[in-house]
């Protein structure tokens, strides 16, 4: 029956909006709702989306703008809200599915090559983005009247914030896609990579922020607290891989239970010792990839029965999330920051693509499958808000519109790439080597 | 449900614990099989034993907030029970569905009324200080007293005549539970009887779009999505509405197993895996939630005492429905399962704190008359 997921869709819609209108005011929340709405309504709306050649992600995410409290508010800011409980989670699991996937043999001889494409690409779009926002400072609605150092501080501390890349979502792209290949391994080692770097830079430029806003200089916890972040991660994230892989050698039951809970365990204790779940838990998929290899395929079995449902509410909560309000206020100085964005992106990853000797089609496509920016951008733009509320609050605004945009735009590209490069539904098939 | 009637397809009964064990000596307890998880003695009272050590009352690791933050996985344990006692009510076979439900309706009403109206008169005698209203609490412990759950009786005719009729009893728990906490919750617009009309109207629409989905979903990671989401909307609706996710679970398992295709021995099939790590969630909860003061200890003595005077009333209404004889039966009837609980969790997250006595006292209850039966003789026998 054709009209079967249509009319399931209706129905769905039908039973939300009634209950909506007959619930008493006061009436005990539940996240439940939300979460089962959102899990049906987008599912079936990113089949619809894959008629029309998005990628599943796409619909996922047009469901929850669509939905979520800016438009039809079948989703409210509440419950958006709550359906971001799955955030940790979801993050956990795909670093996770990254550090199974990733092959560290076949990475290992190209690492030269990657690290080249990736300090270059971040050096021009740092080099980019910092000159051209410092020289257009007085035309955004930041601290236009800030000038010198100050000026220069909040320049470097936006341009790092405006170039991050999102691994979340570039990796949730390759997972949806059932994609393998050297694009897509080039562009998850990019990310990953470029994350590490951001850590570093961010923590810098920041330390020279709290300078010029008259603070104290950190050199040696500054130093302490990086190790701890990077290198207690990766140990974090390597021992609760190592305990893991035991369990699967040793007991092997009940996998899909136990990595949720493993999920949960990598993300909330990361949270708590103020470490980087999203490394924690890619060093714990590299662990258990490379420590138990044999029962690495049951376990890549669990993490496909679990991936989709957490994948798309990760993803109709990040549509739900979506500030439009900020798109209104701030829109035409964002949209011109992200063209400049995405363009000093093209431009990077093509020098660093020469300078690293990767001349081939596949790679050139590099750029498209870094367009994306959420969780990560959004949690910075928080953190500078928090500490610089003056000028940071308008310049999580900006982020928060920065982020829409590439969080839409991004994913579409990426899955293009994707098929254009003949990597998507390459991991139902025997694996390349 | 019966436990002859296993479905090739999903294997037993998701509610039935596996055969009683054949040889037990006399001298020792009997052993209880609820939730199936094994042979081990009242493995629910063990849970609720663990949730009490746990608990703000004991250890303190499941404090307040971390309970209250287990609303979503009680809301949809209590929507995969509500399943499975809808899917359960179709294993009767035809011949023998006149009878389990005069007796299940009957035996419950029985016991409700003994339990509701003794425990009302004693608060109302004794001017019990309460948080809620005295006749609000007496109907909801004696809905709540009314379960039964008959998982040892035996493997003869009788036996299964006995629990078909303690499945069927399930259900007027269900309705009549779902009306008191939607009552409870208060007749301000819109209305009990409004939101219990969008709730049967909800439950029925959920089936209906699991019943389009499931059959025509493309793989198990695609199934799996719509029955996951399907039981959250089932247990977001019930909360939402301020009824109960037993109601939009059992009302949508009605739909799935009238409407024509294998919908509900998918959605059984998928629900089982969850099923016993979310009642022993149920009752850790459950456990954990008691809080002891002597309003709760007195009440759940009294309402112990009042439900094992009205399942022997209602063995001795329904024994010749049933042609037994009403002590066995009785006995057989006495153990609660974890329905009551179910409810009062329900209520408690309807209602909010006030109610929170009500979990207290159906959790000691249940437990109590756990305790009580294993030390009952028990297996129906033909012609006993």
């Amino acid at each position: 029956m054709i009209v079967a997921r249509p009319l399931a869709l209706l129905v769905i819609f039908g039973i939300v909006i009634g209950v909506q209108r007959v619930a008493p005011a006061g009436a005990a929340s539940s996240v439940a709702l939300p979460f089962g709405f959102s899990l049906i309504a987008a599912y079936l709306l990113g089949g619809a989306a894959e008629l029309v050649r998005l990628p599943r992600l796409s619909g996922y995410l047009l469901f929850g703008l669509l939905c979520g409290p800016y438009l039809l508010n079948l989703i409210t800011a509440s419950m958006a809200r709550d359906l971001q409980l799955v955030n940790g989670l979801a993050i956990s699991l795909i670093a996770l599915i990254a550090g199974i996937e990733i092959n560290v043999q076949r990475l290992r001889a190209r690492a030269k090559a990657i690290a080249t494409v990736g300090a270059v690409t971040l050096g021009v779009m740092y080099a980019v983005i910092g000159v051209l926002l410092f020289a257009a400072w007085p035309w955004l609605p930041v601290a236009p009247e800030a000038g010198g150092l100050q000026r220069l501080s909040m320049v470097l501390v936006l341009t790092a914030i405006t170039a991050s890349f999102s691994p979340t979502v570039i990796i949730a792209v390759v997972a949806e896609s059932r994609a393998r290949g050297p694009l897509s391994e080039l562009v998850i080692a990019t990310a990953v990579l470029a994350d590490l770097a951001l850590i570093l830079v961010f923590t810098l430029v920041m330390q020279l922020a709290r300078t010029m806003a008259g603070g104290a200089a950190e050199g040696g916890s500054l130093l302490v607290h990086l190790s701890w972040e990077v290198l207690g991660s990766l140990a974090f994230g390597g021992v609760v891989g190592g305990l893991f892989a035991l369990y699967l050698r040793l007991v092997g039951r009940e996998l899909t239970l136990v990595l949720l809970a493993l999920c949960v365990i990598l993300s909330q204790v990361a949270r708590w010792w103020h470490l980087e779940p999203l490394l924690a838990s890619l060093a714990a998929g590299l662990v258990i990839e490379n420590i138990a290899p044999a029962r690495a395929d049951a376990l890549r079995d669990a993490v496909e029965r679990s991936a989709l449902p957490v994948l798309i509410l990760f993803f109709a909560a990040a549509g739900a999330s979506l500030q439009l309000d900020a798109l209104a206020v701030i829109g035409v100085p964002a949209l011109a920051v992200a063209i400049v964005r995405v363009l000093s992106l093209r431009a990077g990853a093509e020098m660093g693509l020469r300078a690293a000797g990767l001349t081939d089609d596949t790679s050139q496509m590099l750029w498209m499958g870094l367009v994306s920016q959420a969780g990560v951008t959004l949690g910075l733009g928080v953190l500078v808000a928090a500490e610089f509320p003056e000028w940071g609050r308008p310049v999580q605004t900006l982020v928060v519109a920065l982020s829409g945009l590439h969080v839409l735009v991004g994913p579409i590209l990426f899955r293009n790439a994707l098929a254009r490069a003949g990597e998507v539904g390459r991991l139902d098939g025997p694996p390349a080597h | 449900m019966s436990p002859e009637r296993i479905w090739p397809e999903v294997g037993r009964d998701a509610l039935d614990p596996p055969p009683p064990a054949p040889v037990r000596r006399r001298w020792l307890p009997r052993r209880r099989l609820a939730l199936g998880v094994g042979d081990t003695l009242a493995p629910s009272l063990t849970f609720i034993v663990i949730g009490v050590l746990l608990g703000p009352s004991g250890s303190h690791v499941l404090s307040r907030p971390v309970l209250d933050r287990a609303e979503p996985l009680v809301s949809v344990a209590l929507a995969v029970l509500g399943v499975f006692v809808g899917v359960g009510t179709t294993t009767i076979p035809r011949t023998a569905a006149r009878d389990a439900y005069l007796s299940g309706a009957v035996g419950s009403m029985v016991t409700t009324v003994v339990a509701a109206g003794g425990l009302w008169l004693l608060l109302e005698a004794w001017a019990v200080p309460l948080p809620i209203p005295a006749a609000a609490c007496a109907v909801f412990l004696g809905i709540a007293a009314s379960a039964s759950a008959v998982t040892d009786a035996g493997r003869t005719e009788l036996a299964r005549r006995v629990t078909r009729m303690a499945d069927v009893d399930d259900v007027p728990l269900i309705v009549m539970g779902s009306i008191a906490v939607a009552w409870l919750a208060g007749d301000a617009a819109p209305s009990a009887a409004l939101r219990l009309l969008v709730t049967v109207i909800a439950g029925a629409g959920i089936g209906l779009a699991g019943w389009l989905l499931f059959e025509r979903a493309t793989g198990t990671p695609e199934r799996g999505v719509f029955v996951t989401g399907t039981v959250l909307l089932m247990a977001g609706t019930g909360m939402y509405l301020g009824t109960s996710p037993l109601l939009t679970g059992f009302v949508a398992a009605l739909v799935w197993v009238r409407a024509p295709g294998v919908a509900d021995r998918i959605g059984v099939n998928d629900l089982r895996v969850l099923q016993h790590p979310l009642l022993a969630l149920l009752l850790i909860v459950a456990g954990a939630s008691i809080e002891w003061t002597l309003l709760v200890l007195w009440a759940a003595v009294a309402t112990v005492l009042l439900r094992l005077v009205g399942k022997i009333l209602a063995s001795i209404v329904v024994a010749p429905i049933l042609r037994v004889q009403p002590g066995p039966l009785a006995t057989a009837l006495l153990p609660p399962g974890v329905l009551g609980i179910a409810l009062a969790l329900n209520a408690s997250h309807v209602l909010g704190g006030d109610s929170r006595v009500l979990v207290g006292v159906a959790t000691a209850v249940a437990a109590a008359s756990e305790a009580l039966a294993m030390f009952l003789p028990g297996g129906l026998e033909d012609g006993a």
